[in-house]
């Protein structure tokens, strides 16, 4: 029964389990000497923290007198990177932002520019970073006008993955390095196999929203850019006749050809990997699938080829990076300092390339990551990768993506031969427009 | 059970005062009562909403200070052609969704208000896609729209029907979320059984002996005091379905071709991804505007269709 | 009206009878297959291989079922520990749910007071504008108070009101008749008194609607722990639930097998606590 004396007890209890929720005062937590840096990342799991733990673990011992509090984040579905960032930029609007944070490629350029983050180079050449240990292109990829902002963490790149059970069956031999665009135009239209009028198989898997995988990749091969070098406009630049060309090139596949699954396809299949189900016999992808589900699935027989050359007649690809970057309001910039400056040592970078690939040579060759036949293909690229046309513009996201994917999605439904040129011709002004607006401020 | 109050020797409760009368006493014990909601309320509520209401009224990217610019947010938006998108997805999602959830949630909370064998059974069955962890019902719904490879076609085609595109269809996208929408309808159909439940046993049966049927004892009896459960979902169905955005976000993006870019959704891209906080923001009150409008017209007109049985206050 | 004629068997009252109740059990589990097919997907997911998760055609029954995935799941993350964190928050949380909310819900419903239908609205106001935009403010208070990667934030926000259960409650109690209040006021009990005997043995289904919903949704929330919690030690279930759909591919089968044990305790509680939503509480007093 409900008396009074019990109503008071709950209460009491309920109080207490409050306070017994409350975060123990902070000074206990640490001695006085020690100093703690906060790093974040959106890598999760047992798996995923793993070589961070190891890492750290080693930086500590070697650096007595700093903890690393290692953050994580266990990101939903799909979205992975966009959360973590909310997050971020969550901690520094309210003034706790981490000393050391993990930025990916898509919001380097980003942080890096509204002052977020500190000049690295003279911490670098203070602690005896081997910079020509890494790849230049990649290396490059973390400066900005000159400043060194970024530590690569690790890096990838795009490649072609195929099946080759399913280019047995069509009777085509293998993609080899030199392929070009119509011979990889050839191959995909052997490859889609039709039931009436439905797909059952596609010749090949066009990364559509996923910018970079797809019509990045593609403009670039062509020889043309999207942005001007300063990011203020795309005329001359998207509207140039290389890039139009290659855009025409790669939504065609879409409209005219069909031998890919169309961007609102794609994401209908959200969870299935066309690859690994075999519903696809191309797919341009970087290496993060191969070890699992690729090699692990038993009926799938596939390979790695160098994507293909385009009319440029060199051989591009695209970078997929994520590097570290110091706050500039971080308390503890000299500990932070270190941290970044060891994680670029090689001995960091053979424990940490779980996914992805390291950027410092001496630790790709110890690992013997180019000698496997898969992962070869990605290592062998590692000069051709080009920059990054995200890094132009101050909020490429915002300005240029949500144009971009409008023109591919409306053209992979609707588009034709007759409309590709008008509809890039709007999408440069839409776009013009944003940067307009964004760079008056 | 507690047993029924009735004439005792010793009453409970403290002798009254005579020094207020009493309603002004019942006044006092108002604002005593809702004290936890208020402070609450002013510590977590009053300074982060005022906040963002200033912040409406700036150009933020999160990173750096926000930079005051007056009314141009809103001005933004009336020109803002995805913004009026966003606007009319959301608003065919809300007058679609919320209809159909209320009425397929009070069918089947009759439905499992019937001493039928295995109620409990069932209505464990109807309330449990409720309680599926959203990530899980994304991924599932996924594949059951998936418009080659998904069960729902794949039924159809079974029956001889070819099915249309759901998910990746400009036409269908939004139909398949409402869709979604409706199979965790659970909750709202669990506040109409407790509200159900709450009508007095011996009512029901007096209606009986009088005569009346079971339809006619719906329409006169349960239905009518069943209007304050009624008037809750519906304000609370249409409160959450305008804020909706999980579905839009996980399984289709806003697409295709934003035929899915549900309102909040567009919210979040422009605050985290388009690093336009203050404009966010903006959309944010005008939606808050919207919502709070739609509920006081409500309010204001349920007088003459709702009926408390304790009588109105 | 119902006509009844001098023989005993077949009338059309209970012909029309049988055929309802036929009809009932007809929708019920038509509806209930509907309700199940999904989560059916679900389990047998569960039980697959990675890879083979999303195959078309679509297997229905896994053959061979990998009951390891279970195991593999759970202890691919320490979701022992997610599991006493949810249980502590969930418990706490409803708690606070219930106490604070029955007193508000209460005021609301019978008390009169100067300003009562405004106050009402605040407090309703505060469920309309989208959480997004409250984030940082919120996130920077807590920032202040140092609660970020503890608990708190989650917890004991509940203890100050949630309009979603004031709503409720107020509308539940407004639907009592007076006439127990009434006899209750006859006797000398104040306000408090009467929440506790009068009226909180007769809201049963309520306060259970409560805590069923607060139980659910502090079980499945993921947003403000997402925000709020740093360190894995303090993740909650759901939180763990994210980690498989991480950024190199995800493992279906394990975020199918946890979800569906994730599902268990919300079943196990909601089976027991409606059945305590009891038919017709006898009041005596009442007319009729």
């Amino acid at each position: 029964m409900i008396t009074m004396k019990r109503l008071f007890s709950l209460g009491i209890l309920a109080i207490a389990l409050v306070l017994m929720s409350l975060p123990p005062h902070a000074a206990a937590h640490r001695a006085q000497a020690t100093v703690t840096i906060r790093v974040s990342t959106w890598d999760s799991g047992t798996g995923g923290l793993k070589p961070y733990q190891v890492g750290i673990a080693a930086f500590e011992q070697s650096h007595p007198g700093i903890k690393v509090d290692l953050e994580s984040i266990a990101p939903p579905v799909g979205q992975a990177l966009s959360w973590y960032i909310a997050r971020v930029l969550t901690e520094i609007a309210a003034g706790n932002g981490p000393d050391v944070m993990l930025v990916p490629d898509d919001q380097a350029r980003y942080f890096a520019h509204s002052g977020q983050l500190i000049d690295l180079a003279p911490a670098l050449k203070q602690y005896n970073v081997q910079i020509s240990d890494f790849y230049p292109n990649v290396w490059s990829l973390g400066n900005l006008s000159g400043t060194t902002y970024y530590v690569p963490k690790d890096w990838a790149d795009l490649s072609i993955q195929y099946n080759k059970t399913l280019f047995k069956k069509a009777g085509l031999p293998f993609p080899k390095a030199g392929w070009t665009w119509a011979d990889f135009l050839r191959d995909a239209q052997k490859l889609t196999v039709m039931n009436g009028s439905h797909p059952v198989q596609w010749g090949v898997q066009l990364q559509g929203d996923w910018l970079r995988a797809g019509f990045l990749y593609f403009v670039h091969s062509g020889g043309g850019q999207v942005l001007s070098p300063d990011g203020k406009t795309t005329t001359g630049y998207l509207t140039s006749k290389a890039s139009r060309n290659a855009i025409q090139f790669f939504l065609s596949m879409y409209y005219k050809y069909h031998v890919s699954p169309t961007p609102a396809e794609l994401s209908a299949f959200g969870s299935l990997n066309l690859f690994n189900a075999q519903k696809v016999a191309m797919v341009f992808d970087g290496p993060w699938r191969m070890a699992d589900p690729y090699e692990k699935n038993p009926s799938l027989d596939f390979g790695v080829a160098p994507v293909p050359i385009g009319p440029s007649g060199k051989q591009v690809t695209e970078p997929f990076w994520a590097g570290y970057g110091i706050s500039k309001s971080s308390k503890h910039i000299a500990a932070a300092e270190q941290f970044v400056a060891w994680s670029a040592s090689p001995a960091w970078a053979k424990i940490d390339a779980v996914f992805s690939m390291p950027a410092n040579k001496s630790a790709a060759v110890a690992i013997s990551m180019k000698q496997d036949p898969h992962l070869k293909v990605f290592f062998d690229q590692a000069n051709d990768v080009a920059p990054l046309e995200e890094m132009k513009t101050l909020n490429f996201d915002g300005d240029v993506t949500p144009a971009l994917q409008h023109l591919i999605e409306q053209a992979s439904l609707s588009g034709s031969d007759a409309t590709i040129q008008s509809l890039i011709t709007q999408t440069s002004a839409a776009i013009n427009a944003k940067l307009a607006a964004t760079y008056k401020q | 059970m507690a047993a029924p109050i009735s004439a005792s020797p010793n009453p409970v409760g403290r002798p009254r005062r005579r020094a207020r009368t009493l309603p002004q006493q019942r006044a006092r014990m108002f604002y005593i009562l809702i004290l936890p909601w208020f402070i609450g309320f002013v510590l977590l509520y009053v300074g982060p909403m005022l906040l963002s209401l200033a912040l409406s009224l700036t150009r933020w990217n999160l990173l750096n200070s926000p930079k005051f610019i007056g009314w141009q947010n809103y001005v933004d938006m009336a020109h803002d052609a995805r913004y009026w998108q966003s606007l009319k997805v959301t608003a065919i999602y809300v007058a679609g969704g919320v209809p159909l959830g209320l009425i397929l949630a009070l069918l089947l909370a009759l439905l499992l208000n019937q001493n039928v064998r295995g109620q409990s059974v069932f209505r464990t069955i109807f309330y449990l896609p409720s309680v599926v962890s959203g990530v899980a019902v994304s991924v599932l719904f996924l594949w059951i729209f998936n418009p080659e490879f998904g069960l729902l076609n794949n039924l159809l085609s079974y029956l001889g029907i070819s099915g249309p595109g759901w998910i990746a269809s400009v036409d269908w996208s939004l139909f398949s979320l409402i869709l979604t929408s409706l199979w965790g309808i659970g909750g709202t159909m669990l506040i109409f059984l407790a509200g159900l439940q709450g009508i007095p046993l011996e009512l029901q049966e007096a209606a009986s002996l009088d005569g009346a049927g079971a339809m006619q004892r719906f329409w006169s009896l349960t239905l009518p005091l069943l209007t304050p459960t009624i008037l809750f979902n519906l304000i609370l169905l249409i409160i959450f379905r305008f804020q909706d955005f999980t579905n839009a976000y996980v399984m289709t993006n806003g697409g295709p071709l934003d035929s899915t870019l549900f309102y909040v959704f567009y919210i979040w891209l422009n605050a985290f991804q388009f690093m336009s906080m203050g404009y966010a923001t903006a959309m944010a009150w005008v939606l808050f505007m919207i919502i709070l409008v739609l509920t006081v017209i409500i309010f204001t007109t349920s007088d003459r269709w709702v009926f408390y049985m304790g009588g109105d206050s | 009206m119902s006509s009844l004629y001098g023989r005993r068997g077949w009338n059309r009252y209970r012909v029309w009878r049988l055929v309802g109740r036929f009809l009932i059990y007809v929708v019920l589990i038509a509806g209930s297959l509907a309700m199940l097919a999904p989560v059916f997907w679900m389990v047998s997911s569960s039980l697959k291989a990675n890879f083979a998760v999303f195959q078309y055609p679509p297997q229905w029954i896994p053959s061979p079922p990998q009951w390891n995935n279970y195991p593999d799941a759970l202890n691919f993350l320490p979701f022992g520990v997610f599991f006493a964190n949810t249980m502590f928050i969930a418990i706490t949380t409803t708690i606070g749910a219930v106490a604070s909310n029955t007193l508000v819900g209460y005021a609301f419903a019978r008390l009169e007071a100067p300003g009562k239908r405004l106050l009402f609205y605040m407090a309703l106001s505060t469920l309309m504008l989208p959480y997004v935009v409250i984030l940082i403010p919120q996130y920077a208070i807590f920032n202040k108070l140092g609660w970020i990667n503890t608990f708190a934030p989650l917890i004991v926000p509940t203890f100050f009101g949630n309009p979603f259960f004031i709503f409720l409650l107020r509308q539940f109690f407004m639907g009592i008749p007076r006439e127990l209040e009434d006899a209750a006021a006859l006797d000398g009990a104040g306000v408090i008194t009467t929440i506790f005997r009068v009226i909180l043995p007769i809201s049963i289904p309520a306060i259970v609607t409560v805590i069923i919903f607060q139980i659910q949704f502090t079980w499945n929330d993921f947003l403000a722990p997402l925000v709020y919690l740093t360190h894995e030690q303090l993740f909650t279930v759901a939180l763990g639930l994210q980690y498989f759909l991480g950024q190199n591919g995800g493992y279906w089968n394990w975020l199918m097998a946890v979800s569906t044990l994730m599902i268990i305790p919300l079943m196990i509680i909601f089976f027991f606590a409606q059945r305590l939503f009891i038919r017709g509480i006898v009041m005596s007093g009442s007319k009729g």
